[in-house]
Formats: structure tokens, C-alpha cells, sequence
């Protein structure tokens, strides 16, 4: 090879490798972009919310934007079991069900903040679960070990495409395409899904879960910020929310063995925890509290419980009276209050 | 930022690399002042408070250098040099001497818990080749910004390599772009990116989560089953392998496509056949900067073997508290120059190996030191090598894919640099390394990112 065809092959590869990524990338990009695999309803070519090839987890996104439920449950697992197709049912507000496993508070709020996003207008009422064990800690500001995709609920255009690039993405991408087979659990359309399948090795194994659940917590250990910051920054979320928009708080139980003996340091938190979420909600309009902090003969019975804070179906079906019985006592106040604000439902 | 990073791959190279090409071909002059700044902004978007202490520490060696050649005076290099070692000390040193102080009883020492500025180890050195060698009238002058471009050339200032001035110094002012070789070059040092890239994400990644829950188990003071310390030693073996090599394969790439070439830092380690073999391969910078400026001016090879043994070991206990603050460095450090010692009076003794023999016993003392190197403290350390030699449960579950197509790419493989001289100049490799790049992109997409392990030192 002479000099100048060497030099010339060289120059080749380099324009053909430059091109070739910037080529792909952009393909890439672009291709991902217009595909939405996780319908977020940002691609021109998305429509209205489709749940097609979303994976349970994965739903939030596509549920959270659909205009058709006008309410949602936040939280993570431990409201996870309310069906939203029962709250509809006894309240006639249609629900979705937006709770992601392992979700602390910043995830829960940018949940909240989506929902809203595209809710507008619409919203009519909020389902929030206060877990004691994400609400009552040190730190709101501290996302949680599982990781949440951020980046899919972000307004900033750079972070979302930046959150494309990734082999779960393209993965995504093919089973929105009906090219890679879906997984056998899915989300309904309101984003319920049933997690009890998914303890099905532990539900197995009655020893195993009965030493788990019977682990009793003696309560030596308050909780670390007698202060509770999550208190103020729920606060702070529910003032910028409308006032017409009825909110639930929802403590959601524990397994009997869990509750701290009372007068521990722990049990002391733990009331006074609560006590200020009571509190925070004696102070907005349209907020309730549905309260299972506390033990009840119900929360005794290991048959109710997966693991100490998993409670199972007979325990949601009550859950999901008391949140239908405070929302029909809030719409009840509002209906006094301000007859012009009534849903048509109502009228 | 981390080189496997979007931030960096998806911002500051490309960035980088356009300015730098329109500098070249357009401002010239411009190429060494945006080399800089480019370079200050890779530092200081780590932590822009250790901008300028990078920034201070280039004037002040470099005003140092200016007075000695004004005034002769060697006591300003002295000063100087002890003066790094000083801040070296303080910022990584610190709390590691004041805990052996506090093993005195009595004795009441304060802790200073302060941040480690990254890459002081490597640009402490940079500073201490440069001046040793213009006490020695070996070094010219050279401007501030030449001088400071050499310590903080962004490609190599975190972790190397250790870079001679004599090596950088005259391609600075080269016109890259009007070599002969320069699409060569740039085609290159793409391919040494995407390949460095490779290996850090593709193969040492992957092992760290075989890896870092056994140490940390250990560390936890539960036992170690023998399957588990295998696979944590096995594995760290070929991590740090990966991590580092591919981390220099990078910066090479880089360095070569902005025009700078920098000197290889591996050569197949894990196909040595003595311990001396393994270090003129591994971190091959650093082994000759022990031997030039420590390991012969403590004595060498030429004063006799009691002084040949007694540099070896401190050369290499140094060199083992130069990795990191702690007692296990020092032990990993001891424990080479204990080896190197051992090969020496073999070799003195004129007693021979077969290769074979060799590989296997250098390949089984440098996984058995690895463990003090990546244990956090000697009872970890211990847990693990009850875990090796038997002393604990056999355990039931070894993760071996990984480790074996690791072990097969190190022990057997090319090395990246001998690939990319192979590679003959075709449009469907480069699309073939697009297409890579693009599976790493989407791999750091999807994969926890873990920083470089000589990040921390």
C-alpha cells in the first residue's frame, strides 16, 4: 500500500467510523424516541394511553396520563393491593392505581407530580399511603435502593432521552412492538396488578413466613428526626395541589408483631408520627384520614399478612371501604359547602 | 466525570473533540489554552473545590522551577518536593498516621475527615519526575501553560499514566492534525476507546457484583465459604485487570485522538512468568517511576544484595502506601517486595524455572496479594483466606462464566494495543466499532456505573 492510499484508508475509516456513530446513535435516539416504549405520550406518534407490552412496573407512565381515571393511589407496596376498579365501584370517581414497589418519597412525589401533569383540570381525588417506615424517616430527600426511572417522569427533554439509552429500554421498545414475547403478569388498564403471585415461594414455606412475621419489634429504636421532615415536604407538595381535589391520607396496617410495645421510644415516635399527619390534614380542605396505624383484632391474624407489612386481600377490601366512606363524607362537606363545584355524577 | 459516563460520552468528548478539531484547523494557537480548559473542566466537575488546588499546586511547582533556574539553588527543588509529599500527606495521609499514632496509649490525635482530591497521587508524581529530573539538569524549561497542560491533560490527570515530561512536552506543539498519520492516529484511538470501554463495561463491571458483596461479607465478619472467597479472589483478579487496563485504554484513545500519544501501561500481566516479569507489565508507569526515582536512588541493584533487598522492600512498601491509606496496602506492598526479593536471590543463585511453573506461582501470588489489596481491613483479609485455603465450608455456588472469559481475554488474549496496531484500515470495522460503542452506551444505560478502582487512589 503506498503512502497516499494508506493515508486515504485511514481518512475513510475515520469518516466512517464518526458517521457511523453519530449515525447510529441518532437512529438510535430517534427510533426510541418515536417508539415510546414506555407510552409516556411524548413521541408525535403516541396517542392516547396504551398499555401495550408495559410490564406491571412499568405501567406508571402510560396510567398516570390516561385521561380516563381522574383519581390515583400513590405509594409503594404497601398500598399496592387497593383496587382501583373497587374504589371506582363504591365512589363512582374513576381510579387508577399508581403505586410503585420500593418507592420512597421523591419517587412518590414525581408520581404525584405526573399524575397531576396530566390531570390538570381533571383530578378529582389522591389516595397517598403514609408507610410509617418511608414517611416518619430522616430523610425525604433520599430516593430508595430500587432504582425508579426518574428520568421517564422528568420535564427535562435531555434527561428523558438521556433515560432511553438502555438495554431494558430496547427490550422495552420490542415488546411494545409485539417483537420480544411480553412477560406473563401485566398491569390492568387502571394499573392494578396483584403482587400475592409474587410471594407465592414465600406463601409456600408457612415456617419461614410465620418466623418472619412473628419477629417481634421491641421498639428500642426511635425514628432518627423527631422533627419529621416528610411531614413538611408533604405538606408543601399538598398546598400546591387545588383545593377542590380531595385527598386521602392512608396509614396502611402492619402485622401486630411489628407494633413497638407501647411506651417504647419507638412506639412514642411512631405516635407522634402520626399525630402530625393527623394533624396536616386537619388543616387542608378535602383531606382526609383513613387510619390503620394502630393494632386491631384484625391485624392479629398471620392468615391476613404476607410478611409484616404485606397485608393481603381481606385486609385491602376493608382498606378500600374506609377510603370510599371518606371520600363520600368529604364530597357530603363539599356538596354543603359549594354546591357550584359538584362533579355532574353528583348533580 | 467518569470516563464511562453519558455526561462524558454523550457531552464532553464529543465536545471536546469538535472544538479541538476547529481550534486546529482555524486557531491554532488556541489549542494548548483550550486543552486547559477543557481539562480544568473535567477536574472541576468532580468537585470544583479541588480546582484550585490543581490549579495552585501547577503555579506554585512551576514558579518553583522558574526560581531554581534563575538562581541554581537545589534546596527550592528539595523544598519543593517535600512540600508535594506535605500536601500529599495531609489530604491522603493524614487520618492513616494519625490512627497509628492513636495505637499509642495516651496519646489523644485528631481525625481530619476531608475529601481526597482526585488524582493528587498521580499529578503529585507528574510534579515530582519534572522537578527531579531539572535539579538534574535533565528538564528544560517550559512555559505555564505547557507545564500545566502536562499535569492536567484531562485524559490522564485522575489516574494516570504516569507520564514523563520528556514524553508529552514536544507533541504539544505539534500540529496533530498535519501529520502524515494523523487520520491513523484518530482512527486509533477510536478504536482504543471503544475497546477500553469495552472492558470496563463488558468484563470488569459484571465481576464486581460477583465481587464486592463476598468482601463485604467478610468485611461484616461473617465466614467466607471456600467457593465464595475463590470466586471473590478469582474475580478481583480479573476486575482490577479490566478496570485499570480498560480506564488506560481509554485515556490512550482519547490522548491519541486530540494528538497526544501516551505510553502503554500494560502488557498482559497475567502471562508473567516471575514476579519481576509481572511488574515490567503491570502499571508499567508506575513500576519504572518506583524504579527511577525510588528503587535506584535508594540503592539499586549496584551496591550490593543486602542493599539491592532492602530498596526492593521499601521501594515496594512505598509503592503499596501510594495505592491507598491503609495498613493492607502496605501489607500487598511488603508482600511484592518480599516476592521481588525472593526472585532476586533465585536469579542470584542461578537457579532456573520452567515457564509453566513460574506462571502458575506469580499468577497465585498476585491473586493471594490481591486480597489485602481489596480486603478493607486484615480480619476481612483473614476471612477470605480462611475462605482460599479450606479452612472454612466448600460452599455450593461459584460464578465461573464470567471469571472464565476473563481469565481467557487476560491470560491468552492480545492486548488492546496489539489489536489495534493489527486492525488494517476498513469501513466495515469502523462500523463494527460504532456498533460497539453503541452496545456499551446502551450497557451503561441499563448497568450500576462503578467508578474506576484507581480512582481512589
Amino acid at each position: 500500500m503506498t503512502e497516499d492510499a494508506h493515508h486515504h484508508a485511514w481518512s475513510q475509516f475515520v469518516l466512517w467510523a464518526v458517521c457511523s456513530t453519530v449515525g447510529l446513535f441518532l437512529a438510535l435516539l430517534g427510533g426510541l424516541y418515536l417508539i415510546d416504549p414506555y407510552d409516556t405520550g411524548r413521541s408525535p406518534l403516541s396517542g392516547g394511553s396504551n398499555l401495550r407490552g408495559q410490564k406491571e412496573v412499568n405501567a406508571t407512565a402510560s396510567v398516570g396520563r390516561n385521561p380516563a381515571y381522574t383519581a390515583a393511589v400513590i405509594g409503594n407496596s404497601t398500598v399496592a393491593l387497593l383496587m382501583p376498579a373497587r374504589l371506582t365501584e363504591l365512589t363512582g370517581i374513576p381510579f387508577s392505581q399508581l403505586s410503585v414497589p420500593g418507592a420512597q418519597i421523591p419517587e412518590q412525589l414525581t408520581v404525584i407530580d405526573w399524575f397531576m401533569k396530566h390531570h390538570r383540570d381533571t383530578a378529582t381525588a389522591l389516595v397517598i399511603g403514609i408507610n410509617r417506615d418511608t414517611w416518619c424517616g430522616k430523610d425525604p430527600d433520599k430516593a430508595g435502593m430500587s432504582p425508579f426511572p426518574f428520568w421517564r417522569f422528568s420535564d427535562s427533554s435531555a434527561e428523558y432521552l438521556a433515560g432511553l439509552i438502555s438495554v431494558s429500554t430496547i427490550e422495552q421498545a420490542g415488546r411494545r412492538l409485539g417483537l420480544i414475547r411480553r412477560s406473563k403478569t401485566q398491569s390492568s388498564q387502571d394499573g392494578y396488578w396483584d403482587y400475592e403471585p409474587f410471594y407465592a415461594q414465600l406463601l409456600a414455606n408457612p415456617p419461614r413466613r410465620l418466623k418472619a412475621l412473628m419477629k417481634r419489634e421491641d421498639g428500642r429504636h426511635a425514628h432518627g428526626d423527631a422533627s419529621f421532615p416528610a411531614v413538611r415536604v408533604l405538606e408543601r407538595k399538598l398546598t400546591s395541589l387545588p383545593d377542590n381535589l380531595s385527598v386521602v391520607l392512608v396509614f396502611p396496617p402492619v402485622f401486630t408483631a411489628k407494633q413497638p410495645p407501647a411506651g417504647t421510644p419507638r412506639y412514642v415516635s411512631e405516635q407522634a408520627c402520626r399525630q402530625r399527619f393527623i394533624e396536616l390534614a386537619s388543616k387542608r380542605p378535602n383531606t382526609a384520614v383513613v387510619d390503620w396505624w394502630l393494632d386491631r383484632s384484625e391485624l392479629k391474624n398471620p392468615d391476613v399478612f404476607i410478611d409484616q407489612i404485606h397485608y393481603r386481600h381481606p385486609i385491602a377490601r376493608a382498606i378500600e371501604d374506609d377510603i370510599a366512606a371518606a371520600l363520600r363524607r368529604m364530597r357530603e362537606n363539599a356538596r354543603v359547602l359549594s354546591p357550584a363545584r359538584l362533579a355532574p355524577q353528583d348533580a | 466525570m467518569l470516563f464511562n459516563s453519558f455526561a462524558f460520552l454523550l457531552v464532553f468528548l464529543p465536545a471536546s473533540l469538535v472544538l479541538h478539531w476547529l481550534v486546529e484547523c482555524f486557531r491554532p494557537q488556541w489549542r494548548l489554552p483550550l486543552l486547559l480548559v477543557l481539562s480544568f473542566l473535567f477536574y472541576g466537575y468532580w468537585d470544583w473545590r479541588f480546582a484550585p488546588l490543581l490549579a495552585s499546586s501547577i503555579v506554585v511547582n512551576w514558579l518553583v522551577a522558574q526560581a531554581f533556574l534563575r538562581s541554581g539553588q537545589g534546596a527550592l527543588i528539595t523544598l519543593a518536593l517535600v512540600s508535594n509529599l506535605i500536601v500529599l500527606g495531609i489530604f491522603k495521609y493524614f487520618n492513616f498516621f494519625m490512627g497509628l499514632a492513636d495505637l499509642v496509649p495516651g496519646l489523644t490525635v485528631p481525625k481530619w475527615d476531608i475529601g481526597l482530591p482526585l488524582g493528587i497521587s498521580f499529578f503529585t508524581f507528574h510534579h515530582v519526575m519534572y522537578l527531579v529530573d531539572l535539579k538534574a539538569g535533565r528538564a528544560p524549561r517550559y512555559s505555564l501553560m505547557r507545564y500545566a497542560l502536562y499535569i492536567a491533560f484531562f485524559p490522564q490527570v485522575l489516574a494516570g499514566p504516569l507520564v514523563r515530561w520528556s514524553e508529552i512536552m514536544h507533541q504539544l506543539d505539534e500540529r496533530p492534525y498535519d501529520r502524515p498519520d494523523a487520520a491513523q492516529r484518530f482512527g486509533q484511538g477510536f478504536m482504543l476507546l471503544a475497546m477500553g470501554l469495552v472492558k470496563k463495561v463488558f468484563l470488569s463491571d459484571p465481576l464486581a457484583g460477583y465481587v464486592n458483596p463476598i468482601f463485604a461479607q467478610a468485611a461484616a465478619g461473617h465466614a467466607v465459604s471456600a467457593a465464595e472467597a475463590w470466586q471473590a479472589t478469582l474475580g478481583f483478579t480479573f476486575q482490577i485487570y479490566f478496570d485499570f487496563s480498560g480506564y488506560t485504554d481509554m485515556a490512550l484513545g482519547m490522548a491519541l485522538m486530540l494528538g497526544i500519544l501516551l505510553p502503554q501501561n500494560f502488557d498482559k500481566p497475567y502471562a508473567a512468568t516471575s514476579l519481576q516479569d509481572f511488574w515490567r507489565r503491570w502499571h508499567m508507569t508506575l513500576s519504572r517511576f518506583l524504579r527511577d526515582y525510588l528503587y535506584i536512588p535508594l540503592g539499586g541493584s549496584r551496591h550490593g544484595l543486602a542493599v539491592q533487598m532492602g530498596a526492593l522492600f521499601v521501594t515496594m512498601a512505598l509503592g503499596g502506601l501510594w495505592h491507598g491509606a491503609g495498613l493492607t496496602f502496605v501489607a500487598w506492598g511488603v508482600a511484592h517486595g518480599l516476592g521481588l526479593a525472593a526472585g532476586a536471590l533465585w536469579r542470584k543463585a542461578g537457579l532456573r524455572m520452567p515457564a509453566a511453573l513460574g506462571w502458575l506461582l506469580t499468577m497465585l501470588f498476585v491473586m493471594l496479594a490481591w486480597v489485602l489489596f481489596r480486603a478493607p481491613s486484615f480480619e476481612a483479609a483473614v476471612r477470605i483466606y480462611e475462605g482460599l485455603f479450606g479452612l472454612a465450608s466448600l460452599g455450593s455456588e461459584f460464578k465461573w462464566r464470567a471469571i472464565a472469559i476473563a481469565a481467557a481475554v487476560a491470560c491468552l488474549g492480545p492486548t488492546t494495543w496489539t489489536v489495534m496496531k493489527r486492525i488494517r484500515p476498513h469501513p466495515s470495522i469502523a462500523v463494527g466499532f460504532a456498533v460497539l460503542l453503541m452496545a456499551v452506551l446502551l450497557q451503561i444505560g441499563d448497568a450500576a456505573n462503578y467508578e474506576f478502582i484507581y480512582f481512589q487512589f
